[in-house]
C-alpha cells in the first residue's frame, strides 16, 4: 500500500475516535456544567440546553467534513515527501484546533444559562462550604508503588538488550522504516542514536510519573466518587505509561535487529505502532465513558460541581487562572481529567517543563551522538 | 457521606469551612481538628495533610493553614516536624493529668459559655444538664474518644 493512503487512513481513524469522544463529552461532565459554564443541574434537559448541544455536535460534524476534505486534497496534490516525513500528524493537530471552534461557540451560548456571576460581576454567596479531608494523599494510595517495578523493568530490559547488540551493529544503522518495514533513513551508530528510544523511555517515564504525583495533590471534594475517579485514572495513566514503554522497547529491539540484518520485527513496526495507538485511544474513550468527569457517571447523585470554583476563574471554560488558589492541578470543567492552575507560578513551571522535555531529549541525543 | 479511608480503619475526618462564620478560617480549622481529636476520629500519631495539600483542598492561603497548625502545636494537639508531616501529638496516647495551662484554657471557654447561657436565660441546672448531654453525645464520639461515659479521662 502506498504510504500516503496508509497515513491518510490512519488520520481518518484517529479523527473518528476523537470525534466520538467529543460527541459524548457534553454528557460526561458534571450535571451542573455545560461547556465549562456553571448552570442549573437540569440544564442539559431543557430546550435551550439541548439546542446548544445539538449545534455543538453539528459543528463537530462540519469540522470532520472539512478535515476529511483537507485529507482528500492532500492525497491528490501533496508530494509523497509530505506523507513520508510524517507531516500527516499536522492534520491531527489542525483538526484538534478546529474542534475548538464548535466548543467555543457552545461555551458562549451556555453563558445564557449561567447561574453564577460571570467575570466582572461581584461574587455571591458560595455554593458550598470548602471542605477537605484530614488525610495526607500519597501516590501510593492510588497506584501501588510496587507496580512501578514493571515499567522500570521494561526500561532495564531494553537497555540490557541494546547493550548486548551494540558492538555487533554496523557503523551506519537504520533509524526509520516505511509501513512495509523497509528502512528509509539512516544515521551513524552512536550512543545517542542507538539508544534514542531509551532516552525517550526515560523521559516518558519521568514525565508521566511526575505528572501523576502532582495530580494526587489536585483538590478533591470529600464524600463523592472523586476518589474512585482519581484511582481509576491514575491507574489508567500508569497503564498507558507501561504500554508506551513496552512499545518503545519493541521498537528499539526491532531497529536493533534490523541493524544486524534481521528484518522480521521491523515489518511489524508500523502495524504495532498503529495498533497500540488505537488501543490506547479506544481505552481512554471507554474509561471516559465509564467514569465521566470527576466520577460524574460513577455516582450521578453527587455529580454536581458545587466546588466553589467560580466561573470568573475559568477562561472560556477551559483554562483555570486563579492566583489565590494554591492548587497546582484542578479538575477540568470540560473534558475528562485535570488541568493546570495557570495562575500559580509553579504550574507555569510544570507546563514549561512538559514542553521542554522533548527538547531536552533531543539535546541529550545530540550530546551523546558525539560519544562512540 | 464520608469517604472510607483505605489506609487506616474507620472514616476520614474532614474539615469544612463556613465562610459566613465570623471566626477566622484558621480558628475554624483549629476548632475542627480539636473536635476530631477529642472524638477519636484523629488518633495520636496519625499524619495530617501537608500545609500545601490542605490549603489547596480548601482553596485558602497556605499561611492560613500554617497559622492553624502552629496554633494546634502550641496547644500540643499536633506535633510539627521539620521536613516531615504534622502528626496528632503522641502525648495523646498517654494522656496525663490536666496541666494548669489546660485548665486555664477550659476555664476561659466555660466563662464564655456562662455568658452565652445567661444571655439565653438558662439556669445553672439547665446548663449542667446540657453539659452532660454534650459530653456524652454518642454521635460525636468515635472509638478512642477522649471522653467516657463517667466523665473521666482515661
Amino acid at each position: 500500500m502506498k504510504v500516503q493512503y496508509f497515513e491518510a487512513g490512519l488520520v481518518i481513524v484517529i479523527l473518528l475516535v476523537v470525534t466520538a469522544l467529543d460527541w459524548v463529552m457534553p454528557t460526561l461532565t458534571r450535571r451542573d456544567l455545560l461547556f465549562g459554564v456553571t448552570v442549573a443541574p437540569n440544564s442539559r434537559e431543557t430546550d435551550a440546553g439541548r439546542r446548544i448541544i445539538t449545534r455543538y455536535r453539528i459543528g463537530i460534524i462540519i469540522v470532520d467534513i472539512l478535515v476529511a476534505a483537507g485529507v482528500g486534497l492532500l492525497l491528490a496534490f501533496a508530494p509523497d515527501d509530505f506523507w513520508r516525513a510524517g507531516l500527516s500528524a499536522l492534520i491531527i493537530l489542525v483538526a484538534v484546533l478546529l474542534f475548538g471552534v464548535p466548543y467555543l461557540m457552545a461555551h458562549f451560548a451556555s453563558r445564557s444559562l449561567a447561574v453564577v456571576p460571570q467575570a466582572g460581576e461581584r461574587s455571591q454567596q458560595p455554593q458550598v462550604a470548602p471542605a477537605a479531608e484530614l488525610r495526607p494523599r500519597h501516590y501510593g494510595d492510588y497506584v501501588p508503588l510496587i507496580w512501578e517495578l514493571l515499567p522500570l523493568a521494561i526500561i532495564a530490559a531494553t537497555v540490557a538488550y541494546l547493550a548486548t547488540q551494540y558492538a555487533s551493529a554496523p557503523a551506519i544503522i537504520a533509524t526509520h522504516f516505511d509501513t512495509a518495514g523497509n528502512a528509509n533513513a539512516y544515521r551513524p551508530k552512536t550512543i545517542g542514536s542507538y539508544f534514542a528510544l531509551v532516552w525517550s523511555q526515560l523521559g516518558l517515564y519521568l514525565l508521566l510519573t511526575i505528572v501523576s504525583i502532582l495530580m494526587v495533590g489536585a483538590k478533591v471534594i470529600p464524600g463523592r466518587a472523586e476518589e474512585r475517579f482519581r484511582r481509576i485514572w491514575l491507574r489508567m495513566i500508569f497503564a498507558i505509561k507501561t504500554f508506551l514503554l513496552a512499545l518503545f522497547g519493541f521498537l528499539a529491539v526491532a531497529i536493533a535487529q534490523a541493524a544486524t540484518g534481521k528484518h522480521f520485527a521491523a515489518a511489524w513496526i508500523a502495524p504495532v505502532t498503529i495498533g497500540a495507538t488505537l488501543v490506547m485511544l479506544v481505552a481512554v474513550f471507554a474509561v471516559s465513558l465509564r467514569t465521566g468527569q470527576g466520577g460524574a457517571r460513577l455516582d450521578p447523585a453527587t455529580a454536581t460541581t458545587t466546588d466553589r470554583m467560580d466561573d470568573r476563574y475559568w477562561k472560556y471554560g477551559a483554562f483555570y487562572v486563579n492566583a489565590s488558589d494554591p492548587s497546582l492541578f484542578v479538575e477540568r470543567r470540560y473534558g475528562v481529567g485535570w488541568t493546570l492552575n495557570f495562575g500559580n507560578p509553579r504550574a507555569i513551571a510544570v507546563f514549561a517543563g512538559v514542553l521542554a522535555l522533548p527538547i531536552v531529549i533531543a539535546v541529550l541525543s545530540i550530546v551523546f551522538s558525539t560519544t562512540r | 457521606m464520608r469517604i472510607k479511608d483505605t489506609t487506616n480503619t474507620g472514616e476520614v475526618a474532614t474539615i469544612e469551612l463556613d465562610e459566613l462564620d465570623p471566626a477566622p478560617k484558621y480558628a475554624q480549622i483549629v476548632a475542627q481538628v480539636k473536635a476530631h481529636v477529642a472524638a477519636g476520629r484523629l488518633r495520636a500519631g496519625m499524619a495530617l495533610p501537608s500545609v500545601r495539600q490542605l490549603a489547596g483542598d480548601l482553596g485558602i492561603n497556605v499561611n492560613t493553614v500554617l497559622a492553624a497548625y502552629r496554633a494546634l502545636e502550641a496547644e500540643q494537639v499536633i506535633l510539627l516536624r521539620h521536613g516531615s508531616r504534622a502528626v496528632v501529638h503522641p502525648r495523646l496516647n498517654h494522656p496525663s493529668e490536666p496541666q494548669p495551662v489546660d485548665i486555664a484554657r477550659v476555664r476561659r471557654a466555660l466563662a464564655h459559655v456562662r455568658v452565652e447561657a445567661l444571655l439565653a436565660g438558662m439556669t445553672i441546672a439547665s446548663l449542667r444538664a446540657l453539659a452532660d448531654e454534650v459530653w456524652l453525645a454518642p454521635a460525636q464520639n468515635g472509638p478512642g474518644s477522649l471522653g467516657t461515659a463517667d466523665g473521666k479521662h482515661e
